[in-house]
Formats: structure tokens, C-alpha cells, sequence
């Protein structure tokens, strides 16, 4: 590719007017008028006057036992497991006061990173709609009531009893299903799981050159941060010089396909053409392929068998069901359409569900039993030929229940297996050895293709979201306002079409369409998408939940499309509408105004460029710096979400975000390379570059941006008064604004939020600190360096590089020195502490 | 045709006027003496408690150091209030029944915590941590005063950003210019010509100084 290529944001970038794009408000604000402007003038002025209170000293509690340390408690860490979509993630989570505050990968497995998913399921464990009680046909029951109903059913014999519970890797539940199934033989017991995880990246030992078949490894799911840590290593270190060549045949762009070395895209019929093929037939030689050492062939593309849901569904409607046992996930909502789940539940005699959350199945639940979360219960998982164990670290006063303690009390045995691992558990979270990982990861070994026959004409192609995955994670802000890393739609989701399409229907972003799959028909607005192939219509799946909480009713529910024989491709028809409806995306938000501002570098290049590196001029020991290295960064948003975790971001909300307001303080740019139908994909993480020569803080009239002796561009919130002359001149546009109160607006519970930041208040400005928090635990002694900060941690491809530029020997101090180093906007000579090294391409020789 | 204005409208605008300005100058200088009065910090107010404790008593009279009952003052950002549990060690045999000390009891049985009030009133916006400073060589009276002699429990020093922005800076002028190392105990000699007490003298261990030559006046020292 090109390296003169034209980087652009979207396709609507050219039509905004030049104030529009830098200052939406400002925009808006021309159509004040002059009363009105007075207006709000003295009453900003009076509300000021009234902000200023006393505050009485509070009252300093002393526990019973031990000393106590209030709000000043030390944080304690826990490792544990969580399980996403039957896959145990091993992770750290951070504590004070005995309430989880931070989510991260365990380092002790893998590189410590994490995703985006698992970062952001610390709210889940905080949803106030979490159920408190079991609800016995919708009125809340005594928990001895769920105990009745259950060892009712284990004296039966189990006739007539259905079980059915989401794919699991926890060892605990799988044999106290054995013991279920044992104590009630006539019970059955069905799996079921809207989308099966992508398997985790693993390259044969050796190989150069990989074929991804519509495998997107990299995208979301639960095996993300594993695969991206195992991609990064095969590509090679920061220094490694070998060539490494992963070329990716999709049809709808992934995060896989934008790191591709060549990226192809393909129509779903040639898609599953090359994937008969193996990648090496006609097909293959026609789109020039090389051959390739490894062939990976995507899960959309491999038949997974049509799942336990249909016996179940047909024994629902012979009645021959009395007792239905639905043991966590959502069937009701992401079962195929043409199993319309929710309307065969009805003849099953009774409904016992297990939720954490009232959901379309728990609605007709005759039982609804609360399910504990995945930090309030021991479990064992399998993962390879290893165990991972996970441990209770957060206490309730409320009675939940687990899976597996619901199908013990039906085996009969009277508690759950008292837990024989503690020691284990106390000094690490996973113990290798034991059997083989028999049911675990599957391998791509032995892959049979699917034989779906797609007629020509536009093919509907179903998506899982990169944040509500499958629809479980509707209910939680953080990944409802996390932009999508290709689309940057927010808030929801859209049928995305290719220009090409477009141009041929006469669509364009925001039109609303009918689309006509096997007989059912929804309505969804339009969003053009650059390099996804011409005659699809993409859709993600997990948007249009009906019962979810802050998730009900945002965005389009593509299960209602879905079918069992189609699950991944299905033929459709596309009608336009009279209706308008444009989707939210940050992709034009914070423009920079510099041409190329994601660079990419070939190897020939890196040879001979001469690398700068700036001294720095000020007093302290330690000289904080940032490298983000573009060529491992992959895009998945994690450090997004790390960052909001870790510094207590608030959510801003759809309307706020479509306003330009969102709060992210790094972001991540994705930026369109070269042509319009079929470009390059870059990703660029941008967060305050901390410049030497900050541009943000001589313009400040209160002096509440200065900067630190360590090199810190701080952010004095008790000063600010919010002029926001500050955000206007930074050229990077990483400053944010609350332009509201939002904890105090829309609460998010107090235990949740990191003690050690402080939660802004309304007319205050902010942005990176660098996680100034971390760095001053370790000058007070309360933590050992080196620092880390929050998106350092969770970044899975260790393309985040944070330490002291003034100790030669860094890890940040030589990346800064490599030929690949650049400034953003470094023309400005702003000197900003946070570089990037430019992303490697091929020379095309090889 | 009658005037507009009255042949005293003049003078009443003027009045008027200065009125207005005397009244914004007495709010301003209200404001910026009250900021500082020993009353807005709650300097020498002490304030009800749960049990009477007697620090005299305690510290002057039995010898006892700052760290036995607020363990985290060494280490930690906050020094952490006694445990019941803490108190039993002797009060379990020390004046047992007396009703004063009833709340003890109550909390080592139930498990419930002592609602001690706060005597000092500390900003929420700034951050203190009590092991750096006990680490460069700040005694416990230097912010507390001397406690130990305090038969009811108050606050001693004004702890506006002043006091602290004083100390910070004359611990780095101490230590020669800014940016020179400030390690370990940089204003300990300082405090001590000042009269103040030193940790070591108040039983404490000061552990290292991890500040690394930074300038003490940045604000993310204090506030983030």
C-alpha cells in the first residue's frame, strides 16, 4: 500500500463546515439569541454565588476489629475467574473495602492484558436492577420457597423436567449436572448459546504466512486479549525484524481484517467457496494468494450443527414439558426466529429461570431465582490442561443462587461440595496439571464447512457486537457508549451496507430500511461502511432488547431475522422507507488537523530513517512519557475502558455523545487509508500527550492547567472555573468538559468508583493525568513502581509503553528512540510526552 | 412639564453606589477573613464523642505513642481510627463497668463501629497522605498539635493550603534549589529549628521517602 494514501475519518468528513467540525457548539450557539443569552448569562452568574458551602468536618467511624481506614482503606487484590460465553478468563480484581473497584487480566496467565468486555463487567456486578429476590409469578417470594419448588422436583424422578443452561467450562457445574442427571434419569438437560466463541488465535509452530477465512480472531469475544497476545507474539516484538504475513479474506470489516498484511473482500459465496477450498484451490489463485503456511477458517463458516434448542423446542410444543429449567442466558430473546422460543415456552407447564436481571425469558419465569454474580461464588473452570479457580471477594446480605447449587438441590444433595482447593486459591488463582482439557477450547483441526446455499442477490450478514456481544451485556454503560472500533456507532447498532450497495438502492447514512429475510421483516437505519463487500447488508446482533434494563429498546434486534439454518448468512431484501434515522458515531468527533496523523512505516524505511528524541528540560528525578506502539495496536478499545474504570469517566448518554460530549479521555481514532470502497484500516489511541510546551495552559486565566516537575500537563479541578478556552486550544482535542453533574445526575453506586480519583463536578475540565493516582501511590510508598497506568495494564498487544524518559534504560526511553518514533502534530513543536511508533508495513517484496 | 428626577436623585445614585460598593468590599473582606478565622477550621471546638477519651491521659500520663491505637500514621494515607478491640487490650480489666465506656462494649459484642466525630476538617479536594509525610520527617504535632496534652480532642492548626504550601516549599529550600534531591527527611532539620517535634521523638519509625527530587509545589502532590 501506498504510504501517500489519504487518511480520512468518514464519508460525510468533506460535507461539515470547518466550525462544525472543530466546535459543534459554537455552532449551535449562533442560533442563541440575544435574550435568551442574557438569560442563561445571570443565571450562571447567581448559580455560581450559590456554589460556594461550608462543609462540617463528618464523622470518622472505628470498626470493631482491626483498625479503621474509611475511605483511606489499602486496596486488596483477589484472583479469580470469570466466565464469558462458557470461556474462564483468569483475571485480577481490586478491592477497597471489600468492594470491587478494577478488573484486569491476571498477569500470571498471558500478558495481563484484558478486553474491553471484561473490563467493563465490574458494572454488571453494581446494576441496581440486579434482583434482590426470587419472584414467584412476579410477586417476591421468601428464599425458602425457591428451596421447596427445587426439592420438590428432586423427589419426581425428573419426568417431564427440561434443563437448559449456556455452554460452561466450569467443572463444578458440569458435574453437578452429572448428579442431576443421575438423581432425576428422566430429566434432560439441553445447551444452548446464541454465538459460539471465535477459537483463540494459535499458530502452528513455524508458520510464516496465515489465511484467515473470516476468522476474527481479534474481534470480540471472550478469547480476545488471549488471541491478540498470541498475534502480537507471533508477529514479532517491537525490534523483531522477521516478516510475518497474515492475510484476511472477510466481508465485513474486522478488527483482524484492519491489521491484515492484505486484506481481501469477499462475498459470502466466495468467502465459503475459499473456506471448501481450504484456501489453496481456484479460488485462492485467482485472488493471487500466495501459499500460506496456516489456513484458519471462521466460525461463521463452520458447521456448528443447529444447537440443543430444537428437541427442546419440539417437546415444548407436544407438552410434553412440565417443568422448564432455563439456567442463565436469554433464549427468549436470541433464540432462532424460527423457533419463536418465546412462544413454546408458554405450553411448558411451569417456567423456573435463573437471572441476574429481569430479561425477556425471566418474564415468563413462574419462578424467577436471583443468580449470584460471577465475584460472589467459588468455581472451577477447565481451560486447556489447566484449572482456574475463582473465589467470592465481594460479600451480600442478599440469598442468590448458582447454577450449579440449583442442580445440586435437584441431584438431592443437601449443599454444594465444600470447595477442596483454598490453599490453591490463596496463593494462585490456577493450578496447572489434571486431566486434559477434553470439552474445552475446540481446535481447528477437522473443521467441516457449513453448505449454506446463498442465492444471488444482497445476503444479510449477522455480526456479533464488539460491545453488547450477544445481547448480555445491553445493560452496561460503559459498552453501550463504547464507540465501535470499525463503525464508531454508539448507542446502537445498523445495517451496514457498502458504498457500492448504496449507490445501487439509493441509500444513504440514516435512511431507514425494511429488510425481508425468510418471510420476517424489520426496520433498520442505514450506515455506510467502507471495505465491507458490495451485495451484503451487515447486522449485529444483541441490540433491540426488550427487557434490559438502561439497554431496553436501543438499537435493532437482528435475532428476529435469525434463523437456524441461516445463523450467519441469510438471503434478504432491502426496501427503503420514508423514515430517517441517523445512527450516533463518534468517527467524525475531535477532528486533528494534520494530513497523515496514523503513519505507517516499511521496513525499508525503518532502516534508514534517523530517529529524534528530544531532552527534556524539567528538575524531577523521573520524566513521565507515553509510547503507543501503532503496528501492535489492534484497536479493541480495552484501554478505553480501563481508563474510565480506573479514573471514574462518567456516561454521558446517546444525545450527549451525539453532541460531541462524550468523556472518553482516550479515545481511539480509526482512520480510513486510500480508497473509498476498499481502504486500509488504522487505529490510533489518542490520549492527553502531556506536551512539554502545552498549548492549553498559558491560555488558562486561573492557572488550573500547569505543569508538574516530573512532566505532568496536571489538571487543577478545584481551580478550574470552566472557560474550556483550554479544550478549544489543544490541538490533540483530548480535553473534556462536564457540562453536566453526572454522578450526581445519574448515579453509579459510590463503591464502585476509584477512592483514589476524585469525581468531578459540574463546569469542570478534565483529561489524562497519565493516572497521576498510580504514580503518586508509589511516591508515597503505598505501591513499588515501576508505574502503570490503566491502559498500559490492559492493553493485550502491550502497545501502550508508559515509565520515565529520564532513565535511559526504559522500556519507554528506548521505544522512543526507534526509527519508528513520531510526534502527533509534531509540526507544532509542542514536544508532547506521549509518541507513537508508526505501524510496519511490507515492502512488497516479501 | 414635570422633572424626571428629584433634585436628590443625584445624591441618593451616589449613596446608592457606594453603598453597593461598601457592601461588596465588607462581603469580600468577610469572606477572606473568615476563610482564615480558627472558627471556619474548627480550631480548638471540640466536638461531643461517643466516649470521652482523654488523650492527656493517654499520652502524657501512661506514655502511650501516637502509633499504638492510629496504626496507619507510618504507612499509610489515612492513620486509621482504634478498634473497640484495640481499647479492650486494657480496658477489658481497666475500669470495667464504668458507663462511659459502655460503647465499647456494645461495639466488641455486636460488631458494629464507633461513630467518633471528626474534629478536623480536612478539604475534599486535597489528598494527605500521613505516611510520606511521617517518612520526610513531619511529626504528628506539627498539622495535630500537641494532642498529647489535649484533655478534649480539637483541632490546632488552621490546615488551609497555605500551611501546607509553606512547609512544602521551605522543605525544598532546605534541600538547596528546586530540583535537587529532596530523600530522606528533607525537612526534618527545618521543622526541628521551628521547634517542632521530630517522628522518631513521637515513637514513630519513619519509613523511606520515595519523592525522588520532585518539586514538593506541583499540585498533582495534592490534588487529583
Amino acid at each position: 500500500m501506498d504510504r501517500t494514501d489519504r487518511l480520512w475519518r468518514g464519508l460525510s468528513e468533506s460535507e461539515e463546515l470547518a466550525v462544525q467540525r472543530e466546535f459543534p457548539m459554537l455552532a449551535e450557539a449562533a442560533r442563541l439569541d440575544r435574550r435568551l443569552a442574557m438569560k442563561l448569562l445571570g443565571a450562571s452568574a447567581a448559580l455560581a454565588a450559590a456554589a460556594a458551602c461550608e462543609r462540617k468536618p463528618g464523622s470518622k467511624p472505628s470498626a470493631a476489629r482491626g483498625t479503621h481506614f474509611g475511605d483511606y482503606a489499602r486496596p486488596v487484590t483477589y484472583a479469580t475467574t470469570l466466565e464469558q460465553s462458557g470461556v474462564p478468563i483468569p483475571v485480577l480484581v481490586e478491592t477497597v473495602n471489600g468492594w470491587p473497584i478494577k478488573i484486569d487480566g491476571n498477569p500470571a496467565w498471558g500478558t495481563g492484558g484484558s478486553s474491553a468486555i471484561t473490563q467493563a463487567q465490574l458494572l454488571d456486578f453494581y446494576n441496581p436492577l440486579r434482583l434482590t429476590r426470587p419472584l414467584l409469578r412476579g410477586k417476591p417470594a421468601r428464599p425458602a420457597a425457591v428451596e421447596e419448588a427445587l426439592s420438590r422436583l428432586a423427589r419426581g424422578g425428573g419426568r417431564g423436567v427440561h434443563i437448559l443452561r449456556p455452554p460452561t467450562s466450569n467443572i463444578a457445574v458440569l458435574r453437578a449436572a452429572e448428579r442431576a442427571a443421575a438423581a432425576l434419569p428422566d430429566a434432560q438437560i439441553h445447551e444452548w448459546a446464541p454465538i459460539l466463541p471465535e477459537a483463540p488465535f494459535d499458530p502452528a509452530p513455524g508458520s510464516r504466512s496465515i489465511l484467515c477465512i473470516g476468522a476474527d480472531f481479534l474481534g470480540p469475544g471472550p478469547h480476545q486479549a488471549e488471541s491478540a497476545a498470541a498475534w502480537a507474539a507471533w508477529r514479532g516484538g517491537s525490534d523483531d525484524r522477521r516478516h510475518r504475513q497474515l492475510f484476511v479474506a472477510e466481508c465485513v470489516p474486522t478488527l483482524t481484517g484492519a491489521r491484515a498484511d492484505r486484506r481481501l473482500r469477499l462475498a459470502p459465496r466466495d468467502l465459503l467457496q475459499l473456506a471448501h477450498e481450504g484456501g489453496r484451490g481456484a479460488l485462492a489463485r485467482r485472488l493471487g494468494l500466495p501459499d500460506v503456511d496456516q489456513v484458519l477458517i471462521g466460525r461463521e463458516l463452520q458447521d456448528d450443527g443447529a444447537g440443543d434448542l430444537l428437541p427442546l423446542v419440539a417437546a415444548l410444543r407436544r407438552g410434553e414439558v412440565e417443568t422448564l429449567i432455563v439456567l442463565g442466558g436469554n433464549p427468549a430473546y436470541d433464540a432462532p426466529a424460527d423457533l419463536d422460543f418465546a412462544a413454546a415456552m408458554k405450553h411448558a407447564g411451569s417456567v423456573i429461570v435463573l437471572a441476574d436481571t429481569l430479561n425477556e425469558t425471566a418474564g415468563g419465569a413462574g419462578m424467577l431465582i436471583p443468580e449470584a454474580s460471577q465475584l460472589e461464588r467459588w468455581g472451577e473452570y477447565r481451560r486447556g490442561g489447566n484449572r482456574l479457580l475463582s473465589q467470592p471477594l465481594a460479600g451480600t446480605k442478599v440469598r442468590r443462587w448458582s447454577a450449579e447449587e440449583i442442580l445440586d438441590r435437584l441431584a438431592g444433595t443437601a449443599e454444594t461440595a465444600q470447595p477442596a482447593w483454598m490453599k490453591a486459591v490463596h496463593e494462585q488463582a490456577f493450578a496447572a496439571g489434571g486431566e486434559s482439557g477434553a470439552a474445552a477450547d475446540a481446535t481447528e483441526t477437522g473443521v467441516s464447512v457449513r453448505s449454506d446455499d446463498l442465492p444471488d442477490g444482497l445476503i444479510l450478514v449477522f455480526r456479533p457486537d464488539a460491545s453488547v456481544w450477544d445481547g448480555a451485556h445491553a445493560d452496561n454503560p460503559w459498552l453501550q457508549e463504547l464507540p465501535d472500533p470499525i463503525s464508531k456507532l454508539v448507542w446502537g447498532n445498523a445495517a451496514t451496507v457498502a458504498s457500492s450497495t448504496a449507490g445501487t438502492l439509493g441509500l444513504e447514512n440514516g435512511d431507514i430500511v425494511a429488510i425481508e429475510s425468510a418471510g420476517r421483516r424489520i426496520e433498520a437505519p442505514i450506515w455506510v461502511l467502507p471495505g465491507q463487500a458490495g451485495g451484503t447488508v451487515a447486522l449485529p446482533l444483541g441490540y433491540g432488547r426488550a427487557v434490559a434494563g438502561l439497554g431496553s429498546d436501543i438499537g435493532i434486534n437482528a435475532y428476529r431475522l435469525r434463523t437456524a439454518r441461516h445463523p450467519w448468512y441469510a438471503p434478504c431484501t432491502v426496501a427503503k422507507t420514508e423514515g430517517r434515522a441517523v445512527p450516533i458515531s463518534t468517527e467524525l468527533h475531535h477532528p486533528l488537523a494534520e494530513d497523515v496523523p496514523a503513519r505507517r512505516m516499511s521496513r525499508r524505511d525503518e532502516a534508514e530513517q534517523p530517529a529524534f528524541y528530544r531532552q527534556q528540560s524539567e528538575s524531577g528525578q523521573h520524566q513521565w512519557g507515553m509510547v503507543i506502539d501503532l503496528d501492535a495496536c489492534i484497536g479493541c478499545s480495552a484501554c478505553t475502558v480501563a481508563c474510565q474504570a480506573e479514573n471514574n469517566i462518567p456516561v454521558v448518554g446517546p444525545e450527549e455523545v451525539a453532541r460531541g460530549r462524550e468523556m472518553h479521555w482516550l479515545r481511539i481514532d480509526r482512520y480510513w487509508r486510500g480508497d473509498t470502497d476498499d481502504p486500509g484500516i488504522d487505529f490510533m489511541p489518542v490520549p492527553c500527550m502531556h506536551c512539554e510546551t502545552a498549548p492549553c495552559e498559558p491560555v488558562c486565566p486561573v492557572g488550573a492547567t500547569v505543569h508538574s516537575s516530573e512532566g505532568l500537563n496536571q489538571m487543577v479541578y478545584p481551580r478550574c472555573i470552566g472557560t474550556r478556552t483550554c479544550a478549544n486550544n489543544c490541538p490533540y482535542k483530548v480535553r473534556r468538559f462536564n457540562w453536566f453533574d453526572y454522578q450526581e445526575e445519574a448515579p453509579r453506586s459510590e463503591q464502585s468508583l476509584n477512592p483514589r480519583v476524585s469525581v468531578r463536578e459540574r463546569g469542570v475540565m478534565e483529561k489524562c493525568t497519565y493516572c497521576v493516582q498510580r504514580i503518586e501511590a508509589v511516591h508515597a510508598g503505598d505501591k513499588e513502581g515501576p508505574v502503570r497506568t490503566a491502559c498500559q495494564q490492559a492493553c493485550p498487544t502491550e502497545a501502550i509503553t508508559f515509565g520515565d524518559l529520564a532513565d535511559p534504560d526504559s522500556d519507554v526511553a528506548r521505544k522512543r528512540a526507534s526509527p519508528r518514533n513520531y510526534a502527533l502534530l509534531g509540526g507544532l513543536n509542542l514536544a508532547p510526552r506521549t509518541t507513537y511508533l508508526a505501524r510496519r508495513e511490507e515492502d512488497g517484496d516479501g | 412639564m414635570t422633572q424626571l428626577f428629584g433634585r436628590n436623585a443625584d445624591r441618593k445614585l451616589r449613596r446608592g453606589a457606594a453603598l453597593v460598593v461598601v457592601l461588596a468590599v465588607s462581603v469580600l473582606l468577610f469572606g477572606y477573613f473568615r476563610v482564615r478565622s480558627d472558627s471556619y477550621w474548627h480550631v480548638g471546638i471540640a466536638r461531643e464523642q461517643p466516649v470521652p477519651f482523654n488523650h492527656k491521659l493517654h499520652v502524657q500520663g501512661l506514655k502511650m505513642e501516637c502509633g499504638y491505637c492510629h496504626t496507619g500514621a507510618t504507612s499509610m494515607a489515612g492513620a486509621g481510627m482504634p478498634s473497640a478491640q484495640n481499647c479492650l487490650t486494657c480496658h477489658s480489666e481497666i475500669w470495667r463497668g464504668v458507663p462511659a465506656l459502655e460503647p465499647l462494649h456494645t461495639s466488641a459484642e455486636l460488631g458494629t463501629p464507633i461513630p467518633w466525630n471528626s474534629v478536623i476538617w480536612f478539604p475534599d479536594h486535597a489528598r494527605f497522605h500521613h505516611g510520606s509525610h511521617i517518612a520526610a520527617g513531619v511529626a504528628c504535632s506539627t498539622c495535630h498539635g500537641d494532642v498529647g496534652a489535649m484533655t478534649e480532642t480539637s483541632a490546632a492548626v488552621r490546615l488551609t493550603m497555605d500551611f501546607c504550601v509553606d512547609c512544602h516549599e521551605d522543605a525544598m529550600a532546605e534541600t538547596g534549589a528546586r530540583g535537587s534531591a529532596v530523600t530522606a527527611l528533607p525537612a526534618a532539620a527545618f521543622l526541628q529549628r521551628k521547634g517542632s517535634a521530630s517522628p522518631a521523638a513521637e515513637g514513630m519509625d519513619p519509613p523511606a521517602s520515595h519523592q525522588d527530587g520532585r518539586s514538593l509545589t506541583d499540585c498533582s502532590v495534592c490534588h487529583y
